[in-house]
């Protein structure tokens, strides 16, 4: 069964002085244990699609389905705190919180206990590969493609099935895109998360187990 | 283009700009109107000080005040201590005059009526004496005695051929001539000069209706007061010197000097006044009194011939001419005023005379500074000595103005402040926060100087327009507040019936302002510079932010270690105040210094409330009995009817009263002739003793009613002796109408020089003579006990008994008029019930002084005396006596106090207006800067009211710290009471409030938009 299906996904942004169909009528699914690539120019709409599969609006028509629940007839705040994990290009870490507090935080939102909770962040930084001295320190004092990695923790702390990535590796260089490709696609395919990447990075979007293209909110066939 | 795109970029950020334009254009408007008001004051206070004239009278208060002529030698003495360099010294004082009042001769003037020292002196020429009379009279040589007995006394008559000098002037009279130095071989056709006096010839009984004349010697010569003339033959230098003293003197003119006479008493209460002419400019000239201008026929600008007299110690009028001779030029002539007859005024500096009276000098002040400078005299005056101040209404005619002028000085300084810290805040928000836009602009290649235009322009923009509509609109609005203003000063203030404050004369000045309109441009002007100033100030924070700096992070790291403490949204709330850094310093520095602004505006607020209030409720409030005009508060007639009515007021608590005779030793009084001449004499010598002063208390007596007496009481003894009904009324006894009571040595009160002259001792028994009446004689014996001694300070030896030696305490102070008759008691009918009726009806208090129950509610006790027929200075009532209340000093405090608090609450609503726009405006944008933490919160599922509570709970603990913080700065500031609390808790909603709508809009805002916001 697919942890995740569009089913003729539209959404269409609307202001006082213009109206943007972003998706135009998207369907796809899913599954866990795969690596999902999309891929598109901008302004195709691959961000706009994450982020409806993010619980972060519902979709204009169509749904998003997780788990053969759509996301319209959900409450999205619980839906963002329990079923998905997002990772961002720009990391998105918390900056008066320590890393193990940023990894401790979604967890600590779940109802764990504050010790238990740092407890598994210690866990999960040596599983991104991450030095226990990192725990103490401040975003602000970690590389780029650490902080990923902590981002990357913060998601996997999160305990969902499913992992949204919105360029992971855009504000990386190329030896820790890498190390983050390898990190997403053993959760994908040891850890069994269904991990959905938004690139524009082709290279990348080619090592994915399944890629697909966006042109101007359409997926294009092939 | 570049500054059209600045601008344009402004405009569009519509809520921002909207916002701060708002804020700047309302802080301009009440900038200008506040500095509109303040000039307006400025203007209307010059004014007024220019139509005003203040002074401090300082007087002594002796035993005899306000006897003008007493040669009191404590007076003296006080005069003597005073520092003239001290006064001069004090700020506020202008200058300072010694009382100059000395009499002396205007050559040609002649006086009308009784009041002159030599009456009847004369230097005559008689012709046809008779042969020597003899009779079996006496009289006194001396002259002052009148006629003693003697065995047989000679005279002769005669006819005055030429009056060389005498009052009347009379020639061709017939007068009898008594035979001292009188030649016993007299001629009948011969003529003799003769020094002496007239005295009254009918008690003589030597001729009916015939005046009588003495020879007596020459002041300061052995040689005969009579000589023989021959035909032709003029009298020699002696006589004719003597006659020209005796007419000098009689004829004496008051002469008055002082630096500035617009600063005497006299000119500046208005009782004189120029009706021609003006003010003297140099020191030969002078303004004389209307009457002395009528029997001169001087006009303004006429000349007049002046000789100085020099007094005697203790006599103003025991005179002699002086070699002072000064030829006057009239400048100016004043109104007729019969207290003020023969008066010439000079302004000049007066020289050094011998105080006689009361008044020690006046201080012209500085009017603006008249309270302080009297406070400050007041501090070095020698005891006894009372320095009154006079504006002529100044205080009250300026205390509208200075309300305002204090209250538009108070809000410009808080509207400067304001405006500071909002062009702070716009400079930083408009300028200094527009680092991407930098950073754009210079990615593009674009020039630092058109990026600095870019900015500049676009901030400018907004404020400079802000900043003109507000002030234009200020300008306009102006004029509408000067009228408000002028409607609320012309309104009628109230009148404080039965105040002290009436009893100096008022003025009313017409004040026509016109406020200058340049400071208003310069302020708005001051207001668009200041702005670019602070926006060029932040030009380098947009730059530092806005571009790379080679080896420095912009990102600030905050300390700490992970901290597993807490749950839920206080967690959160915790580590973002741990870790907020300058952002959480922010918050609490602003608290705590709107706090410490709120503490101490309250603490000082609160601390005018207490004052009012003990001034209110502790303040003992006393009035007097006075003459109409309310200047004199002794000497009077008041009825016991009067006492009763006064006691009848439940505002009114005690009352003191007095009543007073004089009395004499026995062995003090000279041997007086049994003659009408001598009785006269003997009367006027009597009349001039001290007294006896029945009082309830000793704050009734006049003496003390500006100073407290010490007395040293004998053993057993204390004031309430005075108080006491148990003595029989002393005519109640003699009389034996009062048989209830015995007639025992009355208690005495005497002082310590009067009983140290008579040889008396603490504790002893003595007689004294006062005047008694038809059934009991003229005189009577009095017998006193002496159970207190006072410090005697003046030249009079009064002795204070209890009121009951006069008049029975129940009758003069009981609820119900006596039943008994007074006109039975008159008529013969010597009941106790009818003498107390006539002590009812007939007997006058000579002074009442009283008590207010509570000073807090005056107002009332006004009401209250008005409707029972009392009158004020100025004001005669139903029942015809002038009450004074004592209350200048409370009314200034009160008044002085209920400005401060009404512009107390003023600047408390304001300040809490400001504080609570900045407390709302810290907040929102300490929130909305926050709109990407929020987001990435957000998009973790944090359910809404988490979040609210994470972001409120930070915001709440971080206000209320730097609360407590500045709470606990100032705990010795907080004056209790609810105002500072209600203050900062409306600070604290505020701020939440600034927190909570800031949150709640940015939780209105859709997610994926937040998400893609960058701060």
């Amino acid at each position: 069964m697919s942890v995740f299906e569009l089913r003729d996904v539209k959404y269409v942004y609307q202001s006082q002085y213009q109206r943007v169909e972003a998706i135009r009528g998207i369907s796809g699914s899913f599954d866990a244990g795969s690596l999902y690539a999309i891929m598109g120019t901008s302004g195709s709409g691959k961000t706009t699609l994450l982020s409806l599969m993010a619980g972060m609006d519902v979709p204009t028509e169509g749904h998003v389905l997780c788990e053969g629940v759509s996301t319209s007839e959900m409450d999205l705040e619980r839906y963002r705190r329990e079923k998905v994990a997002v990772i961002y290009q720009d990391f998105r870490l918390l900056p008066l919180l320590t890393v193990a507090e940023n990894i401790m935080y979604p967890m600590e939102l779940r109802g764990k206990k504050p010790a238990e909770a740092r407890k598994r962040a210690m866990e999960l930084l040596e599983k991104v590969g991450l030095p226990e001295s990192a725990a103490d320190r401040f975003p602000a004092m970690l590389s780029g493609g650490e902080q990923q990695r902590v981002a990357i923790a913060r998601a996997l702390g999160m305990e969902t099935r499913v992992l949204l990535a919105d360029e992971p590796t855009g504000n990386l260089d190329t030896d820790n895109s890498e190390k983050i490709f390898r990190i997403l696609s053993g959760l994908a395919h040891d850890d069994g998360y269904c991990v959905v990447i938004v690139t524009h990075d082709s290279a990348l979007g080619e090592r994915a187990d399944s890629m697909l293209h966006l042109r101007d909110g359409r997926l294009l066939e092939g | 283009m570049i500054v059209r795109n600045g601008i344009r970029s402004n405009l569009r950020a519509k809520g921002r700009t909207a916002l701060f334009t708002g804020m700047i254009l309302v802080l301009t408007l009440v900038m200008v109107l506040a500095l509109g008001v303040r000039l307006y004051c400025d203007t209307a206070l010059a004014q007024f000080d220019k139509s005003y004239r203040s002074i401090a009278v300082v007087e002594y208060m002796g035993a005899e005040y306000p006897d003008r002529d007493e040669p009191d030698p404590s007076a003296r003495a006080a005069s003597s201590a005073i520092d003239d360099g001290a006064i001069r010294a004090i700020p506020g004082v202008n200058a300072w005059y010694r009382d100059c009042h000395t009499l002396g001769t205007v050559d040609g003037f002649i006086r009308l009526g009784n009041d002159m020292p030599y009456k009847n002196r004369g230097v005559i020429v008689v012709t046809h004496l008779s042969p020597k009379y003899s009779m079996d009279v006496g009289y006194d040589p001396n002259g002052e005695l009148g006629i003693v007995p003697s065995d047989q006394v000679d005279y002769y008559t005669g006819i005055v051929s030429r009056s060389i000098y005498s009052y009347t002037g009379k020639e061709n009279i017939f007068v009898s001539i008594l035979p001292d130095f009188v030649p016993d071989d007299v001629d009948y056709g011969d003529l003799y000069v003769l020094h002496g006096t007239f005295v009254d010839g009918d008690q003589l009984g030597i001729h009916n209706g015939m005046e009588a004349f003495l020879a007596m010697k020459f002041p300061d010569s052995d040689a005969s007061p009579v000589a023989r003339l021959e035909p032709g033959e003029e009298p020699g230098e002696l006589f004719a010197q003597a006659a020209e003293h005796y007419r000098a003197i009689n004829n004496y003119v008051h002469t008055v000097t002082c630096g500035n006479l617009n600063d005497l008493w006299e000119f500046h209460q208005g009782v004189i006044y120029l009706q021609e002419g003006k003010m003297p400019e140099r020191p030969d000239e002078c303004v004389i009194s209307g009457d002395l201008a009528v029997k001169m026929e001087i006009p303004v600008g006429g000349k007049l011939d002046y000789t100085a007299f020099s007094s005697a110690e203790n006599d103003r009028y025991d005179v002699e001419l002086t070699d002072r001779h000064q030829s006057l030029t009239v400048t100016g002539i004043a109104n007729e005023n019969t207290e003020y007859t023969a008066y010439i005024w000079q302004q000049a500096d007066a020289p050094l005379t011998r105080l006689y009276g009361y008044r020690i000098g006046i201080a012209s002040l500085d009017n603006a500074k008249s309270v302080e400078a009297v406070m400050a005299m007041e501090s070095i005056m020698p005891e006894n000595v009372r320095v009154s101040l006079l504006d002529q209404g100044y205080a009250d005619a300026v205390e509208p103005f200075v309300s305002l002028q204090s209250t538009a000085t108070n809000v410009l300084l808080l509207c400067a402040v304001g405006t500071v810290s909002v062009l702070v805040l716009f400079a930083l928000l408009f300028v200094g926060r527009q680092n991407e836009t930098v950073r754009i602009l210079v990615s593009l290649g674009t020039p630092r100087r058109k990026i600095v235009l870019w900015l500049l322009s676009g901030a400018l923009v907004i404020s400079g327009s802000a900043t003109l509509l507000g002030g234009v609109l200020g300008l306009l609005g102006l004029p509408a507040v000067f009228r408000r203003i002028q409607t609320r000063v012309s309104g009628e203030k109230e009148l404080l019936r039965f105040s002290e404050t009436l009893v100096s004369t008022v003025k009313t000045a017409d004040i026509k302002v016109d406020t200058p309109v340049w400071p208003l441009a310069l302020t708005i002007a001051g207001i668009i510079l200041l702005s670019l100033l602070f926006c060029l100030l932040f030009l380098r924070t947009a730059y530092r932010g806005g571009t790379l700096r080679r080896g420095k992070s912009r990102v600030r790291v905050p300390r700490g270690k992970t901290s597993v403490f807490g749950s839920g949204s206080m967690r959160y709330a915790v580590l973002s105040i741990r870790r907020g850094g300058p952002r959480a310093l922010l918050v609490v520095a602003v608290s705590a210094v709107l706090t410490l602004v709120i503490i101490i505006l309250g603490g000082v607020y609160r601390g005018w409330e207490t004052q009012l209030d003990e001034a209110l409720h502790k303040t003992q409030l006393e009035g007097q009995v006075t003459s109409t005009d309310g200047r004199f508060f002794s000497g009077l007639t008041v009825k016991i009817s009067t006492i009763h009515k006064l006691m009848s007021l439940d505002d009114v608590g005690d009352v003191y009263v007095s009543i007073r005779d004089v009395y004499w030793m026995p062995e003090d009084i000279p041997a007086f002739g049994e003659g009408t001449f001598a009785q006269e004499r003997r009367q006027d010598w009597i009349d001039a003793q001290s007294e006896l002063v029945c009082t309830n208390n000793l704050k009734g007596a006049k003496e003390f009613y500006f100073t407290e007496p010490v007395i040293q009481w004998v053993d057993g003894w204390d004031e309430s002796c005075l108080a006491d009904d148990s003595y029989p009324t002393i005519f109640g006894a003699l009389l034996g109408i009062e048989t209830d009571k015995e007639l025992a040595p009355y208690p005495a009160i005497v002082g310590d020089e009067f009983m140290e002259s008579h040889h008396l001792t603490p504790d002893c028994e003595f007689t004294c003579m006062m005047r008694g009446n038809r059934s009991l004689g003229d005189e009577i014996p009095v017998t006193l006990h002496i159970v207190g001694v006072y410090h005697q300070t003046g030249s009079r030896a009064h002795i204070y008994l209890p009121l009951s030696f006069f008049a029975m305490p129940d009758v003069v102070f009981g609820e119900e008029p006596p039943e008994g008759s007074s006109y039975g008691f008159r008529y013969g009918r010597w009941t106790v019930e009818n003498y107390r009726a006539y002590i009812y009806d007939f007997y006058m208090m000579e002074s009442c002084r009283f008590t207010l129950t509570s000073a807090s509610h005056l107002e009332e006790s006004r009401q209250a005396l008005d409707e029972a027929g009392f009158g004020w200075p100025g004001h005669l009532g139903d029942n015809r006596t002038a009450l004074v209340l004592r209350d200048a000093s409370f009314v200034k405090l009160t008044e002085n106090l209920g400005r401060y608090l009404s512009m107390g609450r003023v600047m408390l609503g304001l300040i809490f207006g400001v504080v609570a726009l900045l407390g709302f405006i810290v907040s929102w944008l300490l929130i909305s800067g926050r709109k990407r933490e929020f987001a990435i919160m957000r998009g973790f599922g944090v359910r809404r009211m988490q979040l609210f509570l994470s972001f409120f709970w930070e915001q709440a603990l971080l206000c209320i710290l730097g609360c407590a913080i500045g709470c606990l700065a100032l705990v010795h500031f907080y004056a209790g009471g609810p105002l500072q609390l209600l203050v900062l808790g409306g600070y604290v909603l505020c701020y939440m409030a600034g927190c909570a709508i800031s949150v709640v809009l940015i939780a209105k805002m859709n997610l994926m938009e937040l998400l893609s916001t960058r701060e």
